[in-house]
């Protein structure tokens, strides 16, 4: 059993590498840094506090026992150099890369708001705003920041959810979905290709740009 | 960027001042501090007066400017008495921090500035809390909420910028900056050497650039959440293993005891065996975290199964006695058509299947006008216990194909 769990111990780090790398590589350096002679003689313990700069420590205390040991200039440079390589592939497969395009894009303004959909919330608010509106999933958070007028349903959307996540959605189950939670408004991306739109299920065109479309329920002032 | 600058600027000069705190908490004969560890405890000390200002601000619903002027009450106080407190101390020896290190350190920190400033990530869960700043800011009350949100609320309100416009064009400056120089401000403290210093203080600010975890750490994330509570209180701790190595190194020392110092070098003595029970600890959390990922991965991937299931087309068998009298079809959309039905003998288990399923059968296709074939059907329709829309005769015969 023991083995088995170890096994898919193993399969799910291989899946989930980054999640819990951090944790791995700081539990090793925490290691050095309560075995390292140096850093007990100076009572340097409380690091351990802080996750990144007892990685730190530990990395300035292996670069120094590797350097340490070599005599000459030449044996120095090339050991600080390996040791150099050895903590940045440490530190690189300790998690992903914030700054890299597979999870950032350059900004589109000042609010990091998808492009066109500031505008989007703004014709929603001037018509009238102080409702229920349905969007995205991935822009639920942009508008909850937007603006304290706009709500969004916290239940009730997951269908609506999961029909949105598709190029096709079902636009006849989106509207229902909305009027069933209250959405005066919803917001949807450009992007999609329904095979029928949503004005054929109550819901008028209210504003549009090039990235964003916004319904008004029919009948609704 | 003004106001960045200006923001910046005020929060550097009030966390100097605040920093003086620095004379009253470090014991002052032996140990000394830097301006990087002054700035660093000021900074951290502002924003607790600030987070706990809001707290109060919140509890009672005051409004935006009663609130900025408990908040700025209170820096004053903390600014203030650190000055008074310090003045009846010996003053601590000033040490020097080192410029090439502490160049590197800022040279990172405007690097993580920009990226925060002027990149835009897909981990929108990162905005998660910042719509009470935006109510904060939109109503101009306070209101129970996370301190630090409704904190960025009432500052927004006051430099009359949206909150999402002050947490990406403005805050990223002074926050970040203070954090890495909270880590740097230990590293100080930790080694001596230069070479060393560089080495940690490079892997520190570096491991903020490839930080990405996981969702679960994105409150703690610093290049993602540097505006939140859970970074504060993870890159402020720093400052307090600063102050408590301080302590452990500058208090009075106990006397030796020969024997105590016999059981530091044997192999089993008590921090060897704390060192494995911390692996076996960790290793175990670990796992625990691993399971936890993979029962959630389950629980969400089968949470909505139900409702998937449903929403599926189906076909349901009518075989009252083994033998299959009838179908019943659910489509995607919800709407249900029967085949067959058989005669009146089936009504009872036939008006129960389609009850199960919502009693309501959209078109019903009978093979025959006849009581053997519709009998069920006329029955269940004319009590009423099943709704039905449209009721059409197949003229089912059986043909011969030949090639």
């Amino acid at each position: 059993m023991l083995k088995a769990l170890f096994a898919q111990l193993y399969t799910d780090y291989r899946n989930l590498v980054g999640a819990g790398a951090v944790i791995t590589l700081f539990a090793s350096c925490a290691l050095v840094v309560i075995v390292s002679k140096e850093m007990r003689d100076r009572k340097s313990t409380p690091v351990l506090l802080s996750v990144f700069c007892t990685i730190g420590c530990a990395a300035a205390v292996f670069f120094d026992a590797v350097t340490g040991k070599c005599k000459d200039k030449r044996c120095r440079i090339i050991a600080a150099l390996t040791a150099a390589a050895f903590i940045l592939l440490a530190i690189a497969s300790s998690g992903r890369m914030i700054a890299s395009p597979e999870y950032s894009k350059p900004a589109e303004n000042h609010m990091h708001l998808p492009e066109g959909l500031r505008e989007a919330m703004d014709a929603a608010l001037t018509d009238g705003g102080d409702s229920y509106v349905l969007t995205m999933p991935e822009w639920e958070p942009y508008v909850k920041a937007y603006s304290s007028r706009f709500s969004v349903p916290s239940e009730g959307v997951s269908e609506a959810h999961r029909e949105l996540s598709d190029s096709h959605p079902d636009m006849r189950r989106v509207a229902q979905c909305a009027r069933r939670t209250g959405c005066k408004y919803v917001v949807l991306s450009a992007g999609l290709w329904p095979d029928v739109p949503i004005t054929r299920f109550g819901y008028e065109l209210l504003y549009e740009n090039e990235n964003c479309l916004v319904y008004r329920e029919v009948g609704t002032l | 960027m003004i106001k960045l600058l200006i923001v910046t600027a005020v929060f550097l000069i009030l966390s100097y001042a605040a920093g003086a705190w620095a004379d009253v908490i470090t014991p002052v004969r032996r140990a000394g501090y830097s301006a990087v560890f002054r700035v660093s405890l000021g900074g951290c000390a502002l924003i607790i007066t600030a987070l706990l200002s809001s707290a109060i601000s919140s509890a009672l619903s005051l409004f935006i400017p009663a609130a900025a002027g408990i908040t700025a009450f209170m820096w004053a106080a903390l600014i203030i008495c650190a000055f008074i407190a310090g003045r009846k101390k010996e003053k601590a020896k000033r040490l020097k921090s080192d410029a090439a290190v502490t160049a590197v350190v800022i040279a990172a920190a405007v690097l993580q500035i920009l990226c925060a400033m002027y990149l835009r990530t897909d981990m929108v869960s990162a905005l998660d809390g910042v719509d009470a700043a935006t109510r904060v800011y939109d109503t101009g009350t306070t209101f129970l909420a996370d301190p630090m949100m409704v904190f960025i609320g009432m500052l927004s309100r006051l430099c009359f910028m949206h909150p999402l416009e002050l947490i990406f064009m403005v805050l990223p400056a002074p926050l970040i900056l203070l954090y890495d120089l909270c880590a740097l401000s230990l590293i100080e403290t930790v080694f001596t050497d230069r070479v060393k210093r560089l080495a940690a203080a490079v892997t520190t600010v570096l491991l903020s650039i490839w930080g990405y975890q996981s969702e679960m750490l994105i409150p703690v994330t610093l290049m993602l959440k540097w505006f939140g509570t859970g970074t504060f209180i993870v890159h402020s701790l720093p400052v307090a293993a600063v102050i408590w190595t301080d302590h452990l190194r500058y208090s009075e020392k106990t006397v030796y005891v020969e024997d105590e110092d016999m059981k530091d070098h044997r192999i089993i003595n008590a921090r060897n065996v704390a060192a494995a029970l911390a692996v076996v600890s960790i290793a175990l959390i670990f796992a625990l975290i691993v399971l936890n990922n993979k029962i959630n991965t389950l629980h969400d991937a089968t949470v909505n199964l139900e409702a998937d299931l449903n929403n599926r087309c189906a076909m349901y068998e009518f075989a009252p006695d083994g033998a299959i009298e009838g179908y019943l079809i659910r489509s995607g959309d919800g709407t249900l058509s029967f085949i067959g039905g058989g005669d009146t003998s089936n009504a009872d288990e036939l008006g129960a299947l389609i009850a199960d399923h919502g009693g309501q059968i959209t078109n019903w296709y009978v093979y025959g006008d006849d009581d053997e074939n519709a009998g069920a059907m006329r029955q269940l329709i004319s009590s009423g216990n099943v709704g039905c829309d449209n009721v059409y005769v197949i003229d089912r015969r059986q043909i011969k194909v030949t090639e």
